[in-house]
């Protein structure tokens, strides 16, 4: 029994058009997998069944042996755009999510402190959303989605509006985190190269479907060098194909 | 402040103007009284302690209508917002409500509630009230989707949505209402007055007309000027206080 496992899972809006169609994948626990696609293939539609934000027409997604039906707190998500509330300090926000569940403690403010450490922001939990830069308002998202300790991290293209080099960072201190915590993640992208260096395993979505997987053989750590790699870049290439054939 | 300081100026040649024109052309005192002796009459009315009673009692009736309007507004906003149903059947009765010119009511409230300062209080509440529905109402169901959806993904209550996520979020909306309302507070109330009320600065204006005494009419208007931009400034400097945060808001 695999840790996360979408069976024939199928959704749509209207019937005629599925969003989702049949989408068969699993993952074990502590991999890291990308569901990679255009614009409007799916993808976001599927992570949203996965965390329970919607209900499949058919089929089912079970997390550790259980049928998912609501957002459960073993699961965080991280949403396209950091989604935090400005009237809140960032500490605040990073809390937030305890804080709906019961009273924050000395404990708590000491362990977003230690998150936001590790996310570099451990100076600014004082600050303000406004005053922060897009890159470290992503920073402070994921810091809020890891205070509870979630099994699974849900990630719906969480850098797509950062520029090309805070998004190489975000990405390097993603992996660390997530290597330290043994965290399991499903990576929703549109970047061919950002799923290439992210990725245990990468699913290419298109029209609803499955149309494409890949196992990524690259060792961890992921080093940045690895970017310029040959076999980086020949892996790129595979994908870039499968995305251009299906037109 | 460059602003400031041109606004003041601009002020200060408007009354010389006034004044000037009232000593030139000679016009009677009970048609253009001149600013000297608007003044003179104020200066009069404030030092005997005259004109203080009144003050008190549009106070009374500004903050008392204010208040329980913003409350009744705000609340049954959240109640419209959350309750789509409802709304379809309560709102052509509020619009209705409002429809009508409340003043053409205050001859109803005064045989309702007696002479007192209660109908001009009601009068003012239903004034105010309005604003603050529509605009709690709108900011209630205009929240940013995602954040609703990463409360939904919380495991957030129905409350826990409304009072931590709708509210705050929609507080520079709710905010620019009680503005409005506190403008809106001083015409119900001073005109409320002409109608329902033996005291207060709209009696006082109605008691001057009786003694064709038109500088104390004037000096009235300058008192319902100056008090009602300080509700106003006041008002806008809880709001800027509130929203020091929010990304909409004017501080830094």
């Amino acid at each position: 029994m695999a840790f996360l496992e979408i069976k024939h899972a199928s959704f749509a809006f209207d019937a005629s058009h599925p969003v989702v169609d049949g989408i068969n994948w699993s993952i074990e626990q502590g991999e890291f997998h990308c569901l990679l696609g255009r614009s409007g293939c799916g993808k976001t539609t599927l992570l949203k069944l996965v965390a329970g934000l919607l209900e499949p027409g058919a089929g089912s997604i079970c997390l550790q042996g259980e049928t998912v039906q609501r957002p459960g707190r073993a699961v965080g998500f991280v949403f396209q755009s950091p989604t935090l509330l400005e009237w809140r300090s960032v500490i605040d926000n990073v809390v937030l999510p305890l804080s709906l569940h019961h009273r924050i403690g000395p404990k708590d403010v000491d362990k977003a402190q230690h998150l936001l450490e590790l996310v570099g922001l451990g100076a600014l939990g004082a600050r303000f959303p406004r005053e922060l830069s897009g890159g470290q308002q992503s920073r402070v998202a994921i810091a809020r989605a890891l205070i509870s300790e979630p099994s699974a991290l849900l990630m719906d293209e969480p850098f797509s509006s950062l520029d090309a080099i805070t998004r190489e960072e975000l990405q390097d201190d993603l992996l660390t985190l997530c290597g330290h915590s043994r965290t399991t993640v499903l990576f929703v992208t549109h970047d061919i190269a950002e799923a290439a260096y992210l990725a245990d395993r990468i699913a290419v979505m298109h029209q609803g479907k499955l149309i494409h997987q890949e196992t990524v053989a690259m060792p961890r750590p992921r080093l940045p060098e690895i970017r310029f790699s040959n076999e980086f870049s020949s892996l790129c290439r595979d994908l870039h194909d499968a995305m251009r054939t299906m037109r | 402040m460059k602003g400031a300081l041109w606004s003041i100026l601009l002020f200060i040649g408007l009354v010389a103007g006034w004044e000037l024109f009232c000593r030139t052309t000679g016009v009677t005192e009970l048609i253009v009284p001149a600013p000297s002796v608007v003044l003179h009459t104020l200066w009069q009315g404030l030092s005997t302690g005259f004109l203080w009673p009144h003050i008190g009692v549009t106070t009374v009736e500004v903050l008392a209508g204010l208040g329980a309007g913003c409350i009744i507004g705000f609340a049954a906003g959240i109640v419209l917002a959350e309750a789509p149903g409802l709304q379809r059947v309560l709102y052509p009765y509020i619009l209705a409500s409002q429809v009508i010119p409340k003043l053409a009511l205050g001859p109803l409230f005064v045989i309702w509630f007696g002479p007192g300062l209660l109908p001009t209080i009601v009068i003012t509440a239903l004034i105010c009230f309005f604003p603050l529905l529509e605009n709690t109402f709108t900011g209630l169901r205009h929240v940013d989707p995602n954040k609703q959806e990463l409360f939904r993904m919380l495991g957030a209550s129905r409350m826990q949505t409304l009072l931590r996520l709708k509210i705050p979020n929609s507080a520079p909306l709710i905010l620019a209402g009680v503005r409005v309302a506190v403008v809106l507070a001083f015409i119900g109330a001073v005109v409320g007055e002409f109608i329902a009320a033996n005291q207060g600065l709209g009696a006082m204006i109605i008691g001057a007309q009786g003694m064709m005494d038109t500088s104390l009419m004037f000096a009235v208007f300058v008192v319902i000027t100056v008090q009602g931009t300080l509700f106003y400034q006041l008002a806008v400097s809880a709001e800027r206080w509130l929203l020091r945060h929010h990304s909409t808001g004017t501080t830094q």
